[in-house]
C-alpha cells in the first residue's frame, strides 16, 4: 500500500502517465492526484506583512506520514509547520521524522505562510507564483530517502506606493579612508499616489549625510557617505513622505577601504620552473592592479622591498614592473617575473612604498610554487 | 516535547542583512528581549554554511535569486561579531577545470580575506577534485578531516582545528560517512577511520570544558543514527546533507545534542548562538538569507569579493575553459547532433513552435547579458555554467563547442529534449527519438528550470508555450 501511495503523491509534481511507462507527449495540464496547497496573496502593499494558514489533512492518507519540514522558494516568504489544539496552544514540528510530530488526537497540522515585505527595496512586484513543498517522511523509512515533498504554490504581488529611481538601494561599493562617496536617486508618488510629497531625510549611520531636494514632479535624494572605520557597513535612510501611513526606507551600503590597495586581492601566486628565468611570455597572467586613492600624492609605486617569510632578502629572484592602465590614471599593473634563485617552493612578500621608507607601504603576498619545466 | 519559540524579528533593528528574515529558534535568545539577563559569557555566535557546490554568485537566471560569496561576506563584515565562521564543505559540485577554479576563488575569499573562516569540514565533492589541485588551492586553508588520514604530506587537512574564543575553548571535527570510494582503502590516497575513531582523534588534548562542534557529511537519517555513538557528546552537530536545501529554523535534538544543517548552495545560512549550562548544550538560531538588491548592478555585496569573482570569471574565458568541458563524454543514444534546422524538414509543425519560443533565441539570452552591464558585465558566453543550460548537447560528442564552430547548437533546440538525432535521420522509422534519457518531461525540464534557477516554473504553465507534437 505504501508505494502506491508513494506513487500517487510523486506523480503530483511530474505528469498523469503511470510509473514504468515510456515517456509520453505531455499532457497541457497534469491533474494532480494530491492537489497542492494554493493561496493568492492578491497584491501585498509595500511595508505590509500578510499570512495564510493551511490545514494539512494528513488523516486524509492513507498511510502515516510525519510532517518534515517546509520549504518555500521566496526571499521575502517565511513557512512553517505547526501542531495546534482547539484551545490555541500549539507547538512546532521539529524537522527530525520522529513520530511525536504526528497529530495527537486533538491536535491539527498548519501550515503558515508568511509573506513580510518590511525590508525589501520599495519596488513593485508583478504577481507571481512562489512555489514550495512540505516533505513528509514514512515513519518506517530508516534512510530518510523515500520522502515525499506537498507541492505548495502561493501567488502574490507588491505594490509600493513610491518610485525609486534607478537606486533602489544606495550601494557605495568601496571608498576609500581619503575619500567621500556620493549617490543621487529620485523619489516620486506611483500612479495611485500622483501627489506624494517628501521630507526631511535621515539616517541610522553619521556617516551617511542625506538631503532631498524637490526637482519638478520628482524629489532628488542626495546622499554622501564617509568611509568610517575599516571594513562593511550598513545604514538605513528613512524618508519623511506623505503617503498615508507608509515608512519609506532605503538600505545604504559601504565597505571603507585603505588608500592603498591590490585589486583584486593584495596576494599573488604562480607556479614557476625555479631553476631559471621566467620569460617575458610566461608572466602574462602574474599580476596585480594596484591603485593609490589619495589623489593628494602622485599615483606611482615603488618596491621598497621583497623578503620571505623567514626574512631572506628575495629582491635579486624578481623582476617587478608597473604599467599605468589607460583611462584609469590612479591604477596600475603591477607584474612580477622570476629571475631564478629559489631553490624550494616560497612565501614571502613585496612591499610597495610610496615614499621610500616612509611609507605609506602596500605590503602583497607572494607564492611562487614549484613548478616542472615544460 | 519541548515547544520551540518562533518570531520574526525585524532586520532593521540589527543592521543585518537587508529583507534577510531572522527566524528565532531553539532555545529562547535571551538577550534579544529587553528586560532580560544578558547573554551568557560563553555564548559563541557561529555562522554556518555549506555544501555551496560551485555557486560562488547566483546566475542571475532568475530575480531574486540568494546567496553568493559577495553578499556572505558583506553580511559577514556588516555585522562584525561572529565568533566563528564555519563552513561545511562540498565548495564544488564537481571534479572538472571549472571547479578546480571555482574551489581557488573560493579558498581566496573564505581563507585569503580579512574576515578568514575558522574550519572547513571538507565534503567528498571537494574530496573528488583531483588531488594536486584540492591539495594547493586548499594549502593553509583550516581543512578539518577527523577520519581521514592521508599518505600524501601535501594533504592540507587537519584531525581537527582548535578556537580560543574569549577564553571559551572550542575544537572543531569533521566526519565523512561516505567518502569516495576510490579515495579511500590500502592502495588509495586516505585511510578512513571508523566515525568514532575520528572524533576521538578530533578531541585529543581536549578537556570537558572543551565546546565540541563536529561537522558530519551524510543522509541526514545516518547522521542522526551516528551522534549518539559520538562519546564525549558533542555540543553542536552540524549536519552537511544535500537533502537540506535550505538550513532548518527549527533545531533538532538528537538526545541532549543539538542538529543542525547548513543547507546548499549558500543561499540562506545559519545563525547559531551556542552555550553551555547545566542542561548540556544550549542553541538558538536564525536564518539568513542573503537576497541581493534589484536596482543595485550584479545585486550588491562586499566590493571586493567581488573583484575577485569577476577576476575568477575574467580567468575562465581567458583560460578558455569551455573549450575544456564540452564535447568530453560520449551521447546517450550514441547518435550524433545534427541541429534543429535538420529536424525542421520534416518537423515543420514542431519547428514552428520552437522558432517562436524563447528557447529558440536562449542563446541570444546570454550574449545580450554579456552586453548588460548593469547585470552582468563580465563573459557570460564564456562561462560554462551559463553556457549548459543555453545550448545543445553541451559535454557530450559532436554537442555543443562554441558559437563559431557549431551555431546549429546554439540555443535550446529540439535535440536538447529529444537526444541527437543523426540515427533518427538515416532511419526516422527504426529509431524513433523520445525524450533524452528516458525521462518525464517535467523532469527534464528541471535540468535547467530548477528551484533556483526558475523559481516560478510550473510545468503545467510552460508547456504550452512550447507545445508541439501530439
Amino acid at each position: 500500500m505504501r508505494s502506491s501511495v508513494l506513487l500517487l503523491l510523486l506523480l503530483t509534481t511530474c505528469s498523469r502517465e503511470p510509473a514504468g511507462a515510456p515517456p509520453q507527449d505531455p499532457p497541457v495540464r497534469a491533474t494532480p492526484a494530491l492537489q497542492p496547497f494554493e493561496h493568492d496573496f492578491g497584491v501585498i502593499p509595500h511595508g505590509a506583512s500578510r499570512q495564510h494558514e493551511f490545514a494539512i489533512p494528513l488523516d486524509a492518507l492513507d498511510e502515516r506520514w510525519v510532517p518534515l519540514r517546509v520549504h518555500i522558494d521566496c526571499s521575502c516568504g517565511h513557512a512553517d509547520l505547526r501542531l495546534r489544539k482547539p484551545d490555541g496552544s500549539e507547538r512546532f514540528v521539529i524537522p527530525d521524522g520522529s513520530l511525536t510530530n504526528l497529530p495527537a488526537a486533538d491536535e491539527r497540522l498548519w501550515l503558515r505562510v508568511v509573506l513580510d515585505t518590511t525590508d525589501r527595496e520599495p519596488i513593485d512586484l508583478p504577481t507571481t507564483t512562489s512555489q514550495g513543498y512540505v516533505v513528509l517522511q514514512h515513519p518506517e523509512d530508516p534512510t530518510g530517502t523515500a520522502r515525499i515533498q506537498w507541492p505548495l504554490r502561493v501567488r502574490f504581488g507588491i505594490d509600493a506606493p513610491v518610485v525609486v529611481r534607478p537606486l533602489a538601494t544606495l550601494d557605495f561599493g568601496r571608498v576609500p579612508l581619503s575619500q567621500r562617496a556620493h549617490l543621487v536617486t529620485t523619489l516620486r508618488g506611483d500612479e495611485q499616489h500622483p501627489s506624494a510629497s517628501f521630507g526631511a531625510a535621515t539616517s541610522t549611520d553619521p556617516n551617511v549625510e542625506v538631503e532631498i531636494v524637490p526637482d519638478g514632479e520628482i524629489w532628488r535624494l542626495r546622499a554622501t557617505c564617509r568611509p568610517g572605520d575599516l571594513g562593511n557597513h550598513r545604514a538605513q535612510i528613512v524618508v519623511e513622505n506623505s503617503v498615508p501611513g507608509y515608512r519609506l526606507a532605503l538600505a545604504a551600503t559601504w565597505k571603507a577601504v585603505p588608500d592603498l590597495e591590490a585589486v583584486p586581492l593584495p596576494k599573488l601566486s604562480f607556479r614557476a620552473p625555479l631553476v631559471r628565468a621566467q620569460r617575458e611570455d610566461e608572466v602574462a597572467a602574474q599580476f596585480l592592479v594596484v591603485v593609490d586613492h589619495d589623489t593628494s600624492r602622485p599615483p606611482e609605486f615603488a618596491v621598497a622591498r621583497i623578503v620571505g617569510d623567514d626574512g631572506r632578502d628575495l629582491a635579486a629572484s624578481f623582476a617587478v614592473s608597473f604599467t599605468a592602465l589607460p583611462a584609469e590614471s590612479r591604477r596600475s599593473r603591477m607584474t612580477v617575473r622570476y629571475l631564478g634563485g629559489l631553490t624550494a617552493t616560497t612565501r614571502g612578500s613585496i612591499v610597495l612604498t610610496k615614499d621610500g621608507e616612509r611609507g605609506p607601504f602596500l605590503p602583497i603576498e607572494l607564492v611562487v610554487f614549484a613548478a616542472k619545466d615544460p | 516535547m519541548k515547544a520551540s519559540p518562533v518570531a520574526i524579528v525585524p532586520l532593521a533593528l540589527c543592521l543585518s542583512t537587508l529583507a534577510a528574515t531572522l527566524t528565532q529558534c531553539g532555545e529562547s535568545r535571551a538577550d534579544a528581549a529587553p528586560g532580560v539577563q544578558g547573554p551568557p559569557p560563553d555564548r559563541l555566535r557561529i555562522l554556518v554554511s555549506g555544501a555551496m557546490e560551485g555557486r560562488l554568485e547566483p546566475c542571475g537566471c532568475a530575480s531574486g535569486q540568494l546567496g553568493g560569496l559577495a553578499r556572505r561576506m558583506q553580511h559577514v563584515g556588516e555585522q562584525r561579531n561572529y565568533d566563528l565562521l564555519l563552513e561545511g564543505g562540498d565548495i564544488v559540485g564537481g571534479a572538472g577545470p571549472l571547479d578546480a577554479m571555482k574551489l581557488m576563488t573560493t579558498s581566496q575569499v573564505l581563507f585569503g580575506m580579512e574576515h578568514r573562516y575558522d574550519a572547513l569540514g571538507i565534503g567528498p565533492r571537494d574530496l573528488a577534485m583531483p588531488a594536486a589541485d584540492r591539495n594547493l588551492f586548499l594549502a593553509g586553508a583550516p581543512v578539518v578531516a577527523s577520519d581521514l588520514v592521508a599518505k600524501d604530506p601535501e594533504w592540507p587537512g587537519q584531525a581537527y582545528v582548535h578556537k580560543d574564543v574569549r577564553g571559551v575553548a572550542v575544537r572543531i571535527g569533521s566526519l565523512l560517512l561516505a567518502p569516495p570510494p576510490a579515495l579511500v582503502g590500502p592502495e588509495a590516497e586516505f585511510r578512513h577511520l571508523p566515525p568514532a575513531e575520528g572524533w576521538r582523534r578530533a578531541l585529543e588534548g581536549s578537556t570537558e570544558a572543551t565546546r565540541r562542534i563536529v561537522f558530519v557529511h551524510g543522509a541526514d537519517a545516518a547522521i542522526r543514527a551516528l551522534i549518539p555513538s559520538l562519546q564525549p557528546a558533542p555540543d553542536l552537530v552540524v549536519g552537511v546533507d544535500p537533502g537540506w536545501i535550505e538550513p532548518s529554523p527549527v533545531p533538532s535534538r538528537v538526545g541532549k545534542v543539538p542538529l543542525v544543517f547548513a543547507g546548499t548552495r549558500g543561499r540562506v545560512l545559519l545563525d547559531v548562538w551556542l552555550h553551555r549550562d547545566a542542561d548540556g548544550p544550549q542553541i538558538a538560531c536564525a536564518l539568513v538569507p542573503l537576497p541581493g538588491s534589484k536596482t543595485v548592478p550584479g545585486g550588491g555585496g562586499d566590493p571586493q569579493v567581488k573583484d575577485v569573482i569577476l577576476a575568477h570569471r575574467n580567468e575562465v574565458k581567458a583560460e578558455d575553459v569551455l573549450a575544456k568541458v564540452v564535447r568530453l563524454h560520449p551521447t546517450k543514444n550514441g547518435a550524433a547532433y545534427v541541429g534543429s534546422e535538420t529536424c525542421k524538414t520534416c518537423h515543420q509543425a514542431a519547428w514552428d513552435a520552437f522558432a517562436k519560443s524563447k528557447h529558440s533565441h536562449a542563446w541570444q539570452t546570454l550574449v545580450d547579458a554579456e552586453k548588460d552591464p548593469k547585470r552582468y558585465g563580465w563573459p557570460v558566453t564564456a562561462y560554462p555554467d551559463c553556457v549548459s543550460c543555453h545550448v545543445v548537447g553541451f559535454g557530450e560528442q559532436t554537442g555543443f563547442a562554441d558559437f563559431e564552430l557549431t551555431p546549429h547548437l546554439a540555443g535550446v533546440g529540439c535535440e536538447r529534449c529529444h537526444g541527437p538525432g543523426s540515427d533518427h535521420l538515416a532511419n526516422p522509422a527504426k529509431n524513433k527519438l523520445g525524450i533524452l534519457g528516458g525521462v518525464r518531461p517535467s523532469e527534464l525540464c528541471v535540468q535547467c528550470h530548477d528551484f533556483e534557477q526558475s523559481p516560478t516554473f510550473l510545468y503545467g504553465d510552460k508547456w504550452p508555450l512550447i507545445q508541439h507534437g501530439r
